[in-house]
C-alpha cells in the first residue's frame, strides 16, 4: 500500500476522532468537578485548542500530497525525495528566495514538500528582500541561495532546482576520506587553466574540427576539465598550486 | 435533520432579505472584476492565481460583515434566549447559521466562475490549479465563517463582533511573520498557524492534506467553541 494512501487514511482517522471528541465535549457539564465556571471554560477551551494542535501535528507528520499542475511543476525529483527520506541526522536548510522568480517560488513549495518527508530535514523559507539582515548574518549575498547546515558543516547552493539541493545534501553528508591528487610534473597545463575545448593537431594545420586531419591529439587539456567537473559536483575540497613545478 | 433544514431555511431567508448580503456581493464582484481585467491585460497569462489571492483578501474583510449579526443581533433583540429554550440543540442552531452564511459566501464565489469560463474560451488554462484554488477558497470561507460566528456569539454588539473577527483573521494571516523571533518549536507553531501559509500552496496547484486538515480542524474547533459557549447559557 502506498504511503500516500496510508496518510490519507490517517487524515480521515484524525478528522473522525476530532468529530467524536468534540461531540463528547458538547456533553460536558457547566462545571467540571468542584471548579467554577471560569476555570471549567479555560480547561475546555485549552483542551480543545490543544487537541486541534496535536491533530495538526499528526497530519503534518503523515502528510499526503497531490500536484495538480499539468507539468507536475511542484513535484520534487525522485532523487531528492530519496535523499531526504534517508537522512539520519538533522539538516537545516535556509532558502533565501526572490519572490518575483517563479522558479524560486516553485522550489519553496518543493522544499516544503520535502520537509514533510523526514523530520530531520528542517526548512526555513525566507524572502530575501524582506529579511536582508538575516541573509547578511548567514553570509548570503545572492538571491535564491540555500544554506545547508548539519553538525557544524555548512554549504551554500545558489539554485532554483531541487536536484542542486539534493547534490548539496550529498556533499554535506559525505563522510569519505580526503583523497589528494598531485597533478603536476607530467606535462599538464597549469591547474588554473580552464581550457578544455576539443583540440586537433594534424599534418595540415591546427583546427577545432576533425575535417581533413589524419592525426588527432588532445594533449594537456584534461586537468582543467577535471577541476571544473570536481568543483561542480562538490567533490573537490580545494586546489593547491605547486609553485616549484615547471609550468606546462 | 428536519429541524436543521427548517433552521437553515430560516437563516438563509433572513440573510437574503437583508440588504447586507447584496451589498457585500456587489462590492466583492466589482473589485474582483476590476482585478481580473487588470491582471489579464497586464500579464496575459491564463490563470486565476491573482483572482484567488484577491478573493482571499476580500473574504477576510467582508465575511465579518456577514457573520457579525448572526448571534449578536439575536442577543441584542433577545431572541437568542427564545431560540435556545426551543426544543432544538445548540449545535443545530450553530450548524444552520454556519451553513446559511457559508452558502451565501460560496454563492458569491461561484460568480467568479465566469472568469474561468473566459479563460477557457480565449486561452488554454491549466485546470488543476484552478480546481485546487476553488478548493482552497471553499476551505478558507468555511474557516472564516466558523470563526466569525464564534466572535458573533461572544457579544451583542455587531460592530464589536466584526472587529473581533477581522482582528482574528489578520492575526492568523500574519502569524508566520513572528516565527523568526521565536525559539524552536514555537516558530513552527507560528508558521503553521498562518492562514496564507496553508492557502498559497493550494492556489498554485500543490495540495497538501495537512493544509486541508488545518482549515477543516480549525473550522471544527470554532464551531465546537460556539456551540459549547451557547450551551453554557
Amino acid at each position: 500500500m502506498s504511503t500516500e494512501l496510508i496518510n490519507s487514511g490517517w487524515f480521515l482517522g484524525i478528522i473522525a476522532a476530532l468529530v467524536v471528541l468534540f461531540a463528547a465535549g458538547l456533553k460536558l457539564p457547566v462545571r467540571i468537578g468542584s471548579t467554577n465556571r471560569v476555570v471549567t471554560a479555560v480547561l475546555v477551551v485549552g483542551a480543545a485548542v490543544g487537541i486541534v494542535i496535536l491533530a495538526n501535528v499528526a497530519l503534518f507528520r503523515h502528510d499526503a500530497y497531490l500536484d495538480l499542475t499539468r507539468e507536475k511543476a511542484f513535484t520534487p525529483s525522485a532523487e531528492a525525495r530519496e535523499l531526504v527520506r534517508a537522512l539520519q541526522e538533522p539538516v537545516d536548510v535556509a532558502y533565501f528566495y526572490q519572490k518575483q522568480n517563479p522558479g524560486a517560488r516553485a522550489l519553496t513549495t518543493m522544499l516544503r514538500q520535502l520537509e514533510r518527508q523526514n523530520p530531520n530535514f528542517r526548512v526555513q523559507l525566507i524572502d530575501a528582500d524582506q529579511n536582508p539582515a538575516l541573509a547578511s548574518s548567514l553570509g548570503v549575498r545572492t538571491y535564491n541561495s540555500a544554506v545547508l547546515q548539519a553538525g557544524g558543516r555548512r554549504i551554500e547552493v545558489v539554485t532554483t532546482d531541487d536536484r542542486e539541493i539534493a547534490l548539496g545534501l550529498l556533499r554535506l553528508m559525505r563522510r569519505s576520506e580526503l583523497v589528494i591528487c598531485f597533478a603536476s610534473g607530467h606535462g599538464e597545463y597549469d591547474i588554473d587553466n580552464f581550457e578544455f575545448h576539443t583540440h586537433f593537431e594534424g599534418a595540415q594545420s591546427h583546427s577545432h574540427d576533425a575535417s581533413g586531419l589524419a592525426v588527432v591529439q588532445m594533449e594537456q587539456h584534461g586537468i582543467g576539465r577535471l577541476r571544473r567537473a570536481q568543483t561542480r559536483t562538490g567533490r573537490a575540497k580545494g586546489f593547491i598550486r605547486d609553485r616549484t613545478a615547471n609550468p606546462g | 435533520m428536519r429541524t436543521l433544514r427548517l433552521l437553515f431555511t430560516k437563516e438563509l431567508n433572513a440573510i437574503l432579505v437583508s440588504p447586507i448580503g447584496y451589498t457585500v456581493a456587489a462590492v466583492f464582484l466589482l473589485v474582483l472584476g476590476y482585478t481580473f481585467s487588470l491582471t489579464l491585460f497586464a500579464t496575459k497569462v491564463a490563470n486565476l492565481q491573482y483572482i484567488f489571492h484577491q478573493m482571499y483578501v476580500l473574504s477576510i474583510l467582508l465575511v465579518p460583515v456577514l457573520t457579525m449579526r448572526s448571534f449578536a443581533e439575536e442577543r441584542r433583540s433577545e431572541t437568542l434566549e427564545l431560540l435556545l429554550t426551543a426544543p432544538v440543540r445548540e449545535l443545530s442552531v450553530v450548524i444552520a447559521k454556519y451553513a446559511a452564511t457559508l452558502t451565501l459566501v460560496l454563492g458569491i464565489f461561484a460568480a467568479s466562475l465566469v472568469y474561468a469560463w473566459i479563460l477557457d474560451r480565449y486561452g488554454e488554462p491549466d485546470w488543476g490549479p484552478i480546481y485546487a484554488g476553488y478548493l482552497a477558497l471553499v476551505l478558507h470561507a468555511s474557516l472564516l465563517v466558523a470563526v466569525g460566528l464564534l466572535m458573533s456569539s461572544l457579544t451583542e454588539n455587531q460592530v464589536v463582533a466584526a472587529a473581533l473577527s477581522i482582528g482574528t483573521f489578520l492575526m492568523l494571516w500574519f502569524a508566520d511573520s513572528v516565527s523568526y523571533l521565536l525559539p524552536t518549536p514555537l516558530d513552527s507553531v507560528a508558521i503553521n498557524l498562518s492562514l496564507i501559509g496553508h492557502f498559497k500552496p493550494m492556489v498554485s496547484g500543490s495540495v497538501f492534506l495537512s493544509d486541508v486538515g488545518y482549515f477543516v480542524t480549525a473550522s471544527m474547533l470554532a464551531l465546537f467553541l460556539t456551540s459549547w459557549q451557547l450551551a453554557q447559557r
